[in-house]
């Protein structure tokens, strides 16, 4: 090694290649960039709609004033997992968003008086756990839930075990065509536009990832509009 | 039988790397996702590196292996509008994108010029396999397909001599990786495709 070292005269380039090696460990960290998501960016609004139906001709509504819970069990009707705390808020979201739309809202439905259109909302709570391995070393990903203190040699413990739970709330918007549902022979209803949100529950900023949500919703289905 | 053939083997590899008939290479690999692979990422990826050896049988050819390592990502907010049928779906969420790709390949190379040249522009080809993993994130939800895939690699490049043994390389290299599997979001054609534009220093070795 010695020769080589005479030969290439120049020491920098003797370390050029150590220098060069570890910028490139640096830069891969992991495969996988952590783009600093928040909440709301775990926040997901899927709607459909039929194309067969001319939303253009509906001009009326009627809302049922509830959130209902899914509780997988009949003689609940509240769901452990969720709070009734936002339940106002998201039928007046809703109701705002079907008045700016142009329906007009009948309040007290009667035979003589039917709705085009019944909204209804339901919700349903997920607790998911989630476990990891963890590595061998605290890596930047792992930090948190890494159980040694950090000034101890890391190579030394055995690969980590950790759980973390966290909640998962859905939202169902269902669209309920009126006089298509009473005619229908399968006597099935027939709801020809849905929304459903999802999203991380008590994670913050509840009141207006909800309400912008909600908006979205109605926003990415311009064909509800009353003609 | 098979003891003595590696260690036969292992004598011509230790002849060449002491014959300075041999070239490591580490590169730091930038890429432009092409074809399936653009449609599902189209941010340039600055992230990648490779490590490949090339023993020389004559003055001009090499013949060696490579393993590299290529990141795209990109976070995307844009709707994802689904026609099926009958039914119009709209899906909005924040929308991460990665495809890690591994290639593993043998590789021929042919120089120009002698091997004193300080200049010495080269074509290649990589023969081998791309490990791929794909892996898409929207909202709490994830979905992630990993294939092998037969690929090829033609590369075209420059080694400028910065000593007797050490050099920089330059290089343009276009990784296609054939159809394997379903891509992550189901469809059939599952080739990937990019092109990469690598520096790297290669060291003869004695």
């Amino acid at each position: 090694m010695k020769t080589d070292f005479k030969r290439n005269g120049k020491i920098w380039q003797r370390y050029l290649p150590v220098l060069f090696l570890f910028a490139l460990m640096l830069s891969f960290t992991s495969c996988y960039t952590d783009y600093g998501l928040t909440a709301a960016d775990y926040d997901v609004v899927v709607t459909q709609y039929d194309k067969n139906t001319d939303f253009g001709a509906f001009k009326t509504f009627t809302m049922i004033d509830s959130v209902f819970h899914i509780t997988g069990d009949t003689t609940e009707s509240d769901s452990d997992l969720l709070t009734r705390k936002y339940d106002k808020l998201i039928l007046s979201t809703i109701r705002e968003n079907m008045i700016k739309y142009g329906y007009t809202e009948i309040k007290n439905p009667t035979d003589q008086n039917k709705p085009d259109v019944v909204i209804t909302v339901q919700a349903l709570g997920t607790q998911v756990d989630q476990y990891y391995s963890g590595g061998w070393y605290p890596w930047y990903g792992w930090y948190p839930w890494w159980g040694g203190y950090p000034g101890y040699y890391p190579g030394y413990y055995p690969p980590y075990m950790g759980k973390s739970t966290y909640y998962v709330g859905t939202l169902f918007i269902d669209y309920f065509d009126v006089a298509a549902s009473l005619s229908n022979p399968d006597n099935a209803y027939v709801i020809p536009w849905y929304a459903t949100i999802n999203g991380l529950l008590e994670s913050g900023q509840s009141e207006t990832r909800l309400t912008g949500t909600i908006d979205q919703a109605f926003e990415q289905s311009p064909y509800l509009k009353v003609k | 039988m098979k003891i003595k053939y590696l260690i036969i083997a292992l004598m011509f590899l230790s002849v060449n790397i002491f014959a300075q008939n041999f070239l490591g290479v580490l590169s730091y690999n930038t890429a432009l996702p092409m074809g399936t692979t653009g449609d599902y990422i189209s941010d340039f990826s600055w992230k990648g590196f490779s490590f490949e050896g090339r023993s020389f049988t004559n003055r001009n050819w090499s013949f060696g292996g490579t393993f590299g390592w290529n990141i795209f990502d990109q976070k995307i907010t844009d709707l994802i509008e689904i026609d099926e049928g009958d039914k119009g779906t709209t899906v909005k969420g924040t929308q991460l994108r990665y495809v890690n790709s591994f290639p593993i390949m043998a590789t021929g190379h042919y120089y120009m010029g002698k091997r004193k040249d300080s200049f010495r522009p080269f074509f290649g080809l990589g023969i081998g396999t791309y490990y791929i993993i794909q892996r898409f994130d929207i909202g709490v939800f994830r979905r992630e397909v990993s294939n092998w895939h037969f690929g090829l690699a033609p590369e075209a490049g420059i080694l400028l001599a910065l000593s007797r043994t050490t050099s920089l390389m330059f290089s343009v290299k276009y990784n296609y990786a054939f159809s394997a599997g379903v891509a992550v979001d189901g469809s059939t054609d599952n080739s990937q495709s990019y092109l990469g534009f690598n520096i790297g220093l290669a060291f003869a070795g004695y």
